[in-house]
């Protein structure tokens, strides 16, 4: 770990904007931001460990856990709630017994509800691992995510 | 189109008049670019609608130096995605404003803060700034002139509240994204205690429009009161959601909804300028031209441009009650009117669309509205409760039916 992320710190020595960039790729290397990533980081930006878990822990998208191998985000912003993003949510809880926020026991997929992805032309909308789809059903939604169990 | 052109590639982007601006801009006076800026009556897109040279100016005269640029493409309102189309199709039409901006008001570092949602539109940006650099457009000395200036790009990680210019500051040095009390303002001590000029992503993109026709041209373009093109975002229940640009004053909210195929079912009403901080309209509102100072005139704003539109289907409290949650996790947490009294709107919205509603349940939410535009230390708080003030004017029947 020690190397790898020396490595990631080192790459932003010269940003002006080091800290969330760092912290963005360690998150990408080890798939959440480790408590001894923290303390490396700390020790290399010569700050205190509280600091960095201070801004780490205010963004909704840093993680200090493991997660599922896929990263699902359904989006509940108004215009896709007026277009039935409450039935898809209603729908994937079911068909994967989780409630949002949740890993699945198997650890495939981690769910999490958002409000607003950016792609209200197709609300509506949810992203796998980055990649959006738009104008869902929920028995289509179920279907992409099935689909990328295989 | 002047804004939503597609030149995803240099090569067509400067087959188009790419950069040109840019020559011209760093062969005149700094000031001269300003006044053109302000002679074109060019505001904010992101939002606030503050007048562009102005803050153009503010940055240029202050003495402390460095001085930093931040382009602000963290786009976060619901309902608002033209600053993502943007960033696809026209990327180096804001850049070449971003470089102009920069050259105006003296400042040799940028920042290009991109929300977490769209990261590969932040890649994306990346390599065009390498490329930029590589053609000798951004580094030392641009276009052989004096004027060196780079950007960097940064990545948000999920944060509604850093939409908001401090808070974005705040979150490029590293720190939580807690909005700064004013004054001072950013334009005097902003990233880092230096000055530093903030625009949207949209607001930069019209800058080399401006140079290239000139100040006064630009200004002609659209009626008293506003001027220049302007993205709007239309969604909801229309038949053909996306980004449609037009010239300000010259269409009305209904002509829009037109224009985006008409109304996918019966027309109950639309959110207007900036998703969850917007008001709730009635058709009452549909001739309505979208201008800044018609929309200021009925006591509303454009804010984002965005338009969302509500068919039958959609039921009022159910709107307000996902704008509540929305801001309940949204809000900060730094100022207690905002964190409190998001977390009281939602739960008592809540009690509402549980069929629980009292006239009580209308006071105590009145009063919390009241509170929080008072006493919120940034726009958020204090736009939390538009959307449901402006729905109790123009939906008032519709409303109180369900109160006991």
């Amino acid at each position: 770990m020690e190397d790898k992320v020396v490595e990631i710190i080192e790459k932003h020595r010269k940003d002006d904007a080091k800290l969330l960039a760092i912290l963005h790729d360690v998150q990408d290397k080890f798939g959440y931001i480790p408590e001894d990533a923290i303390k490396i980081i700390a020790r290399e930006l010569k700050m205190k460990k509280g600091e960095i878990y201070d801004t780490a822990s205010f963004y909704s998208f840093f993680r200090f856990k493991p997660e599922g191998r896929h990263e699902v985000l359904v989006c509940d912003c108004i215009v896709c709630h007026i277009k039935g993003a409450e039935d898809i949510i209603k729908r994937l809880e079911d068909e994967f017994k989780v409630t949002m926020g949740e890993t699945t026991k198997d650890g495939k997929y981690t769910f999490k509800m958002v409000e607003g992805l950016g792609h209200c032309e197709e609300s509506p909308v949810m992203m796998v691992d980055g990649k959006l789809y738009g104008n869902l059903t929920p028995d289509r939604a179920v279907e992409i995510l099935r689909r990328c169990e295989q | 189109m002047i804004l939503l052109n597609d030149a995803q590639n240099i090569e067509d982007y400067l087959e188009n008049g790419g950069f040109k601006a840019l020559r011209r801009a760093l062969e005149i006076e700094q000031d001269e670019i300003i006044r053109e800026v302000e002679s074109a009556g060019l505001v904010g897109r992101g939002g606030a609608a503050f007048p562009t040279g102005l803050k153009m100016k503010f940055v240029k005269n202050e003495k402390n130096t460095p001085k930093y640029v931040i382009a602000n493409a963290d786009e976060g309102e619901p309902g608002t995605f033209k600053d993502r189309a943007l960033m696809e199709k026209n990327p180096y039409q804001i850049l070449e404003g971003m470089i102009i901006s920069a050259y105006a008001v003296g400042a040799k570092k940028g920042f290009f803060y991109v929300r977490y949602e769209y990261r590969d539109i932040a890649e994306n940006i990346r390599k065009k700034v390498k490329e930029l650099r590589r053609l000798g457009i951004l580094g030392e000395n641009i276009y052989g002139s004096k004027f060196s200036f780079d950007i960097e790009v940064v990545l948000g990680a999920g944060a509604y509240i850093c939409g908001e210019a401090t808070a974005l500051m705040e979150s490029i040095e590293g720190k939580r994204g807690y909005p700064r009390i004013k004054p001072p303002h950013s334009t005097q001590r902003g990233l880092w205690g230096k000055p530093t000029l903030t625009n949207n992503v949209e607001t930069l993109a019209n800058i080399p429009v401006i140079i290239n026709m000139g100040g006064e041209k630009y200004h002609k373009l659209g009626k008293e009161g506003c001027s220049g093109p302007q993205l709007f975002s239309i969604s909801g229940f229309v038949k053909k959601p996306g980004i449609y640009e037009y010239i300000l004053g010259e269409k009305t909210i209904g002509e829009v909804i037109e224009l985006a195929g008409g109304v996918d079912g019966n027309f109950k009403g639309v959110m207007l300028g900036g998703g969850a901080s917007g008001y709730i309209l009635n058709k009452d509102y549909l001739d309505m031209p979208l201008c800044f100072s018609d929309a200021k005139k009925r006591g509303v704003a454009l804010g984002t441009g965005d338009i969302i539109v509500f068919n039958e289907s959609v039921r009022i409290w159910d709107v307000l009650h996902n704008i509540a949650r929305f801001f309940e996790n949204e809000s900060c947490g730094q100022c207690f009117p905002c964190r409190y009294g998001t977390k009281r709107m939602r739960e008592i919205i809540e009690k509402i669309v549980n069929g629980k509603g009292t006239s009580e349940d209308i006071k105590k939410l009145n009063a919390t509205a009241r509170a929080m535009k008072i006493a919120s230390l940034c726009p958020l708080g204090k736009s939390a409760m538009t959307a449901y003030e402006s729905a109790m004017k123009n939906f008032h029947d519709d409303l109180m039916e369900v109160i006991k």
